[in-house]
């Protein structure tokens, strides 16, 4: 039960009644049942994994949250008895064991994760055999997302939760159990246990976006998804052209199949009257790499930035390095070197998240480098452009920077389609240096890339309407389902209509088109 | 008016205009064959208990009988029930579709289809001809649920298969054109017909002559047809075999024939009397090894009606405007086969089937 086929459309039609009809105080229990239901037909098998990683997030959770609570009671009650000495060797001996109640916690769920994503690649890299490892579905992010919790209790923003049950949901939702987004409890644990009155702005939105998440994933994504496969499994018999179209094609299709599926997840649960937080920000209106890590899988960012990032940033570690280069290089090099270091880190983790391949590992060091070496240079730029008189704001300028970061994300890309790190070298190189137009009009040029002409014309026109929604939406403050739902009835069932035939017809599905999984459900 | 009211008629009123569009476009865009197709929908056309004989099978029949010629000179009723390939697994949803609109007195099942491999046989597209042509109204999601393996969703949602036909758009407008003239036509008046003006001599992709052979797939369709019959408590049941150039192997024949007989049924192999008793000549009557042309169409059912007629007790007996409707059918199928017989002789080798004879004969 993928989230594009109609059986997911019945099971969510299903838990949508289930939700309403039930009484306000135990709708919380509908989206539980239908999570842990949604996960046991989709893998069964697996949901023991879910229920570990729940299991150990809640027994943390209250672990710390206890601890905290009693040490923190005891430091009040004793503060009048206790001198100054006395009470920093307590604090720092709760210290220590809230850390160690942290790690463990940690380490079992990011240990289980690592193991069953990368003990095989690095068996295989270091001469020994693989396991019959699989990855339970959405581990990657239900492990992020416990993680998020059990790391903000121990920062005390909020106590822990006390019912496992309550925060087994927090862990399985359904609509973002298989490809996130990724949520801060803070974000999203009230709006799940709270029981949502039925509004109908809501479940129109919501089936607005899901019919937009569906477009993008079955007339755009998936139409794509075959020729690239078939050009980047094999690309030493293909040519720079066939290469460099099946990397551009990528480049919509990732976005498509990726923002997508993310749109499914947000329409879903804003029929249930929940908001997940946006996961993209079209991101190839970016001007920068940085902005561009901003606008794409801005929840992943946001997690690593609270929990990766800053930590380091922060660092005891870090703050001595900024105090020697200080010393040694003046405050710009204080300011600019651990930061850039610090993301170079990030990316690291960012690119080894995607993938046990080491190719990935090429990925993050590729954006992280980008980043620390835009941001090392970053003074001498703003020079360069005063000198040559050249406005932020001019369009032509914003274009080229446009430009510019997409063709640096191409880059990244060839490292994601490439089978590994030598093809993906080679890929670039052929890119370049075996490149005819006149093969663009063969039939032989379709047929690799498994697409009709018919195919090809449909997919620019939809790219099209992509194109003009995002260009709406990045000039307005409201969403673009607000706007249309403001013109009348009209519009949005014109809209709607419109969006629900595209997908009906143009759509890559059914027998003989199996549509194919989120790219991101493999995390 | 409140407002909720209000908004309940926008919604049902924007839901009934999606529905309409999905139906127009389940219709548009479902692409099956175009002789299945035609042979099926016409199938539903004919007014209820018309027919005298049912006929069941593949595309032998079609091209071998003409059900109005046998009307003409014999007087029974009876409609080719057939599509091109027809997988032996088929004949009891066929059987049970004719059976839903007629009540034949007595079924004629061409046997060719017992014959395929059980790879063919499992091949989507033999199922797709025959539930995707059946109305709706007639009963298709039951057919669906009772006879369809695997996933039934495409069947009940045909637009979840079909979908994809927009790549070829001119050809759907075309098949929307025949189907809708089609409709302003009326009933059938060839009762299912398809056919090649040419001789086997002169073609030579179809020169390979087939001997079939029956596999075990083939027997436990036999057998699941043969029960079928037997519990709708069909007591006339004629199986042949349509004249082939390829003789069905000497084990197979006899095995098929002791199936059928044994469960007190007939058998007719007419490939043993091709010659000397239809008087089926291959150099002339045939468009392939498989199949008769015009000429031989006319002998064949010559042949059949005047053995059903000395075999079987059938009542002929019809309501005023079924005699008028099949009379127009035999003098209008009659002018076909005139035409279809010149352009024969001049070796014109162009396919003619249901839709496409009105170009022959004014109708």
């Amino acid at each position: 039960m993928t989230y594009t086929s109609v059986s997911f459309l019945l099971f969510t039609a299903f838990c949508l009644g289930a939700y309403y009809i039930m009484p306000k105080k135990y709708r919380w229990c509908v989206l539980l049942a239908a999570s842990i239901g949604f996960y046991a037909i989709v893998c069964l098998k697996y949901i023991v994994f879910l229920l570990l990683t729940s299991l150990t997030t809640y027994a943390g959770g209250i672990l710390i949250g206890n601890y905290t609570d009693k040490t923190d009671r005891l430091l009040k009650e004793n503060k009048k008895t206790w001198d100054k000495s006395q009470r920093d060797s307590f604090k720092q001996s709760v210290g220590k064991r809230r850390k160690l109640m942290l790690s463990a916690v940690l380490v079992v769920n990011f240990g289980i994760l690592a193991f069953l994503k990368y003990f095989n690649m690095l068996a295989v890299t270091f001469g020994g055999k693989g396991l019959a490892l699989f990855l339970p579905l959405g581990i990657s992010f239900y492990t992020f997302q416990s993680m998020g919790y059990v790391i903000d209790v121990y920062r005390k923003k909020f106590p822990a939760e006390k019912n496992p049950l309550r925060l087994l949901l927090f862990v399985s939702f359904f609509p973002q159990i298989v490809q996130g987004p990724i949520s801060f409890y803070s974000d999203l644990a009230s709006q799940l246990y709270e029981g949502h009155e039925f509004r109908f702005d809501s479940i129109k939105q919501g089936a607005m976006l899901i019919a937009w998440g569906f477009f993008k994933k079955l007339v755009i994504a998936d139409t794509l998804v075959g020729g690239i496969n078939a050009v980047a499994n094999d690309s030493a018999s293909h040519s720079g052209t066939l290469i460099l179209s099946a990397a551009l094609l990528y480049a919509l299709q990732l976005y498509t199949d990726f923002s997508g599926g993310v749109d499914i997840s947000r329409g879903v649960s804003q029929m249930f009257g929940i908001d997940l937080a946006e996961n993209f920000r079209r991101p190839y209106f970016s001007r920068s790499i940085s902005e561009y890590w901003r606008r794409w899988h801005i929840t992943l960012g946001a997690w690593l930035k609270e929990y990766l990032f800053y930590p380091i940033a922060m660092s005891k570690a870090f703050m001595n390095l900024s105090k020697q280069l200080r010393k040694r290089f003046g405050a710009q090099a204080a300011k600019v070197l651990p930061v850039s270091i610090a993301s170079l880190i990030t990316f690291i983790i960012i690119g080894i998240w995607h993938g046990a391949n080491w190719k990935y590992l090429a990925f993050g060091v590729f954006n992280g480098g980008i980043i620390m070496i835009s941001t090392l240079l970053a003074e001498r730029f703003t020079k360069l452009k005063t000198s040559l008189k050249i406005s932020d704001s001019s369009r032509p300028f914003i274009a080229f920077q446009m430009l510019r970061t997409f063709l640096i994300m191409l880059v990244g890309y060839y490292f994601d389609i490439a089978t590994d790190f030598s093809a993906a070298m080679d890929m670039m190189a052929r890119s370049i240096t075996d490149l005819h137009i006149s093969e663009l009009f063969t039939q032989s040029y379709f047929e690799t890339l498994m697409i009709q002409p018919q195919d090809l014309i449909m997919v620019a026109a939809a790219t099209v309407v992509l194109l003009i929604v995002s260009i709406i939406q990045e000039r307005s403050e409201k969403t673009l389902r607000e706007q249309i739902c403001s013109k009348g009835f009209a519009a949005e069932s014109i809209v709607f209509a419109l969006l629900v035939f595209s997908v009906l017809v143009f759509g890559h599905y059914g027998p003989g088109n199996n549509p194919a999984d989120f790219y991101y459900m493999q995390f | 008016m409140t407002t909720r009211r209000k908004r309940a008629l926008k919604i049902i009123s924007l839901l009934t205009a999606m529905l309409f569009v999905y139906a127009f476009l389940s219709w548009f865009l479902v692409r099956t064959s175009t002789t299945s197709e035609m042979h099926i929908k016409e199938f539903y056309k004919e007014p209820k208990n018309s027919m005298d004989i049912a006929i069941i099978g593949a595309s032998e029949m079609y091209a071998d009988y003409s059900p109005p010629l046998a009307y003409k000179k014999y007087g029974f009723t009876g409609y080719n029930y057939c599509m091109e390939g027809t997988a032996g697994q088929l004949y009891v949803p066929m059987l049970e579709t004719y059976f839903s609109r007629q009540s034949p007195q007595l079924v004629v099942i061409e046997v060719n289809g017992f014959f395929y491999s059980e790879e063919y046989c499992k091949r989507e597209a033999n199922s797709r001809r025959l539930f995707d042509n059946i109305p709706l109204t007639a009963g298709r999601f039951g057919l669906v649920n009772k006879y369809v393996e695997g996933d039934k969703m495409s069947y009940y949602l045909p637009l979840i298969k079909h979908h994809s036909n927009w790549h070829d758009l001119s050809y759907q407008f075309v098949r929307a054109k025949r189907l809708v003239l089609s409709d302003f036509r009326g009933v059938s008046p060839t009762k299912s017909l398809g056919t090649r003006t040419t001789t086997d001599s002169q073609i030579k992709k179809y020169a390979k002559v087939k001997n079939p052979t029956l596999g075990q797939i083939g027997k436990d369709n036999l057998r699941g047809t043969i029960d079928f019959l037997k519990d709708s408590g069909v007591k006339q049941v004629l199986f042949i075999r349509a004249p082939h150039m390829g003789r069905m192997t000497e084990d197979s024949a006899k095995e098929l024939e002791e199936i059928i007989t044994d469960n007190g049924y007939d058998f007719l192999d007419c490939d043993l009397i091709a010659q000397d008793v239809i008087g089926l000549d291959e150099k002339t009557d045939y468009y392939n090894c498989e199949h008769l042309n015009a000429f031989g169409c006319e002998k064949f059912t010559d042949f059949l009606g005047k053995y059903i007629t000395e075999h079987y007790q059938l009542d002929k007996t019809h309501t005023e405007d079924v005699e008028r409707q099949w009379q127009e059918s035999a003098d209008f199928t009659e002018k076909v086969f005139v035409k279809l017989k010149e352009r024969t002789l001049f070796d014109e080798d162009k396919e003619y089937y249901e839709s496409n004879v009105y170009n022959l004969v004014d109708f």
